[in-house]
């Protein structure tokens, strides 16, 4: 016998009837708590990024005080020039 | 669980005093059953069928009316697994035909997709699902095309919906409605076509794992 679907006039995949009825919206009461879904994480950067990044920075600060107290180069004495006050 | 085990005691003296351990009542107005479990102190989730747990089943229609299956065995999501009727038939999602009470169609867009069984010839459609949490309650709303369904045996079509639902695994399916078969608080459809849907739920102050709504024409 030549399986039909549900609907009239249709025929639905061989073998399965198609869907007749509908079940939605449902509430249901537990004793416990069931797990909610979970909010969708933000994109946060991965540990080894937030390392990667960290360790960025304090070579940048790093720099930037090596800059400030920049020392003269081996066997060059630094020029110091005293001005007389009062000139 | 102090407020909830008293509300149930509070419950069931409300019964009388014939009242036995288990209150088994069902619902075909979906306030009435809120607002029970409500007064029983229970908290309740919804589950809509909307959510990403059940983007893998979703079963839709092309304009030829060729409908392209996504199915499974079963799908868990808040702690319930959802089944079709048998190891056979697997379930689905796929829109719905009517508007709920209330709804518009910004909502039926935002939540159209409703549970199927995806049934073989011989089969009831059925929307059983079982969990580890006791629950107390459970309540929907389903949907027919037409209030009738195709019966290649008599080769007719025949109401499509006495709604019966067993809790536990249970033989004994508990009724909506004390009519006969063509009372319509039984039925998803009226027997005539085009009607929206209908609640049907059940609270069971005993708990249950498992429960199984099932039409049958």
């Amino acid at each position: 016998m030549t399986e039909t679907g549900g609907f009239p006039g249709e025929t639905s995949e061989p073998g399965f009837y198609a869907p007749i009825v509908y079940a939605d919206n449902f509430t249901f009461a537990a004793a416990q708590a069931v797990s909610e879904p979970g909010p969708v994480p933000a994109t946060v950067p991965e540990p080894s990024t937030w390392a990667s990044m960290a360790t960025g920075l304090v070579l940048l600060l790093g720099m930037r005080r090596n800059r400030r107290t920049k020392l003269p180069a081996d066997g060059v004495q630094a020029k110091v020039e005293l001005v007389p006050q009062g000139q | 669980m102090i407020t909830r085990t008293a509300a149930l005691l509070a419950f069931l003296a409300s019964l009388g005093p014939t009242a036995a351990s288990a209150v088994v009542i069902t619902y075909t107005d979906e306030t009435a059953y809120l607002a029970q479990l409500g007064a029983l102190g229970l908290e309740h989730w919804s589950e809509n069928f909307e959510g990403a747990a059940w983007d893998g089943v979703r079963t839709t229609v092309d304009f030829t009316g060729h409908r392209d299956y996504h199915v499974a065995a079963a799908v868990t999501n808040l702690g319930i697994t959802w089944q079709g009727p048998s190891y056979m038939s697997p379930l689905s999602t796929s829109p719905r035909f009517h508007l709920l009470p209330g709804e518009d169609s910004a909502g039926w867009a935002a939540n159209k997709w409703g549970l199927v069984a995806v049934t073989r010839r011989s089969e009831v459609d059925a929307f059983k699902g079982t969990s580890a949490n006791t629950l107390y309650g459970i309540g929907g709303w389903f949907d027919t095309l037409s209030g009738y369904k195709y019966d290649e045996d008599s080769a007719s079509y025949i109401p499509a919906g006495h709604m019966f639902v067993s809790l536990n695994g249970s033989l004994a399916a508990n009724d909506f409605g004390a009519g006969g078969d063509t009372d319509p608080n039984k039925l998803i459809n009226a027997i005539t076509s085009n009607t929206p849907p209908r609640f049907f739920g059940i609270i069971d102050t005993d708990g249950f794992n498992s429960f199984n709504f099932f039409p049958i024409s």
